[in-house]
């Protein structure tokens, strides 16, 4: 508000000048029309000094900023191809920037895709005079931990595995884990065709059961 | 307007406008346009001011407190806004008349030695 009235004193400080100028000539016998045409001459740019004046009350970048982005606009408006080409890359690029961030988010970042992720632990023991960070818990543990847990509402052990599956066709090597049955019922998800793993199928008879796993819709 | 001695008319020194305008309201307040015309004429229209040039000085002398702003009406009863010296520019205009007084001195004694041979 302050600095639209210093745009109005200004322009009316410029408009005096101009007139008492005008004033003067007119005086010296000119004609008015080249009385004023002289005194605007005699002036300047009006334009440049207006900058000038406004560039001393200190808001000069932010005006530049106002400026450049009008201009910018406008040149975007007067090129079509021109701001089509760039709005395209510009898509491309956050497109796939966001594209790739969301592949690490799921994969490192984000929250596991199971109900209830935040109530999930990852219990593991370490070995720090081997330098073992993740040291594979024995079945035996396990047992004594789920026989004295009064923590947690289940618990599931499980490594990583991997195996070759062979068959009619062609033999494919697949990543998996080998679990206790409780791990369906631990991380809470249920089968979508067939049937978890019952008590008794596990390790611990030795039981061959196979659950494929799909991605998990979220 | 005397076209035909725009040759003989000099452009300011940058910073040295400031220190004009404060000289010349020293003799009172004065509006813009009576600044403008008090620095051609006393100059005896040597000193060219694109009288434009002026506001951007005013407002800068302004911001540094050394010059106020106040509306009144001229001689011919119009409105116009005129600007008066400060206690602070007066201090300031001090300083700048002297540093102008030792470098005018400076530049003379480099162009006109006074015991050189042969000059004019």
């Amino acid at each position: 508000l302050k600095r639209r009235d210093l745009e109005k004193a200004l322009e009316r400080d410029i408009q005096e000048h101009i007139d008492f100028e005008t004033q003067d000539n007119l005086a010296r016998g000119m004609p008015i029309e080249e009385a004023r045409r002289a005194a605007i001459r005699k002036f300047g740019n009006i334009a440049r000094i207006k900058e000038e004046t406004r560039s001393v009350w200190g808001w000069g970048w932010l005006d530049q900023l106002d400026q450049d982005f009008r201009y910018g606009l406008r040149m975007l408006r007067g090129n079509p191809m021109f701001a089509a080409t760039a709005i395209l890359s510009l898509a491309l690029g956050i497109g796939a920037n966001t594209a790739i961030f969301s592949i690490f988010n799921g994969l490192f970042i984000g929250s596991l895709p199971y109900p209830e992720p935040q109530r999930l632990v990852y219990l593991h023991e370490s070995a720090p005079l081997w330098k073992m960070s993740d040291y594979a818990i024995t079945p035996a543990d396990f047992a004594a931990w789920s026989a004295g847990n009064q923590t947690f509402q289940g618990m599931a052990l499980f490594q990583e595995n991997s195996a070759s599956l062979s068959g009619i066709g062609e033999t494919i090597h697949i990543k998996g884990v080998t679990c206790s049955h409780e791990l369906g019922a631990t991380l809470g998800i249920t089968p979508i065709r067939g049937r978890d793993l019952l008590p008794g199928e596990d390790w611990r008879t030795r039981a061959k059961v196979l659950l494929r796993l799909r991605p998990v819709a979220e | 307007m005397s076209t035909e001695r725009d040759d003989e008319r000099l452009e300011l020194f940058q910073g040295t406008l400031d220190m004009l305008i404060l000289r010349t309201l020293l003799l009172g307040q004065a509006h813009g346009h009576a600044i403008a015309k008090a620095i051609e004429q006393n100059s005896e229209d040597v000193l060219q001011i694109e009288q434009g040039s002026l506001y951007p000085a005013l407002h800068r002398l302004i911001k540094r407190g050394w010059i106020n702003a106040q509306d009144g009406t001229s001689e011919n009863n119009r409105r116009a806004k005129f600007y008066g010296i400060t206690a602070k520019g007066r201090r300031q205009l001090a300083v700048e008349s002297s540093r102008w007084d030792r470098m005018a001195r400076a530049i003379g004694l480099i162009m006109r030695p006074r015991n050189q041979e042969g000059n004019s």
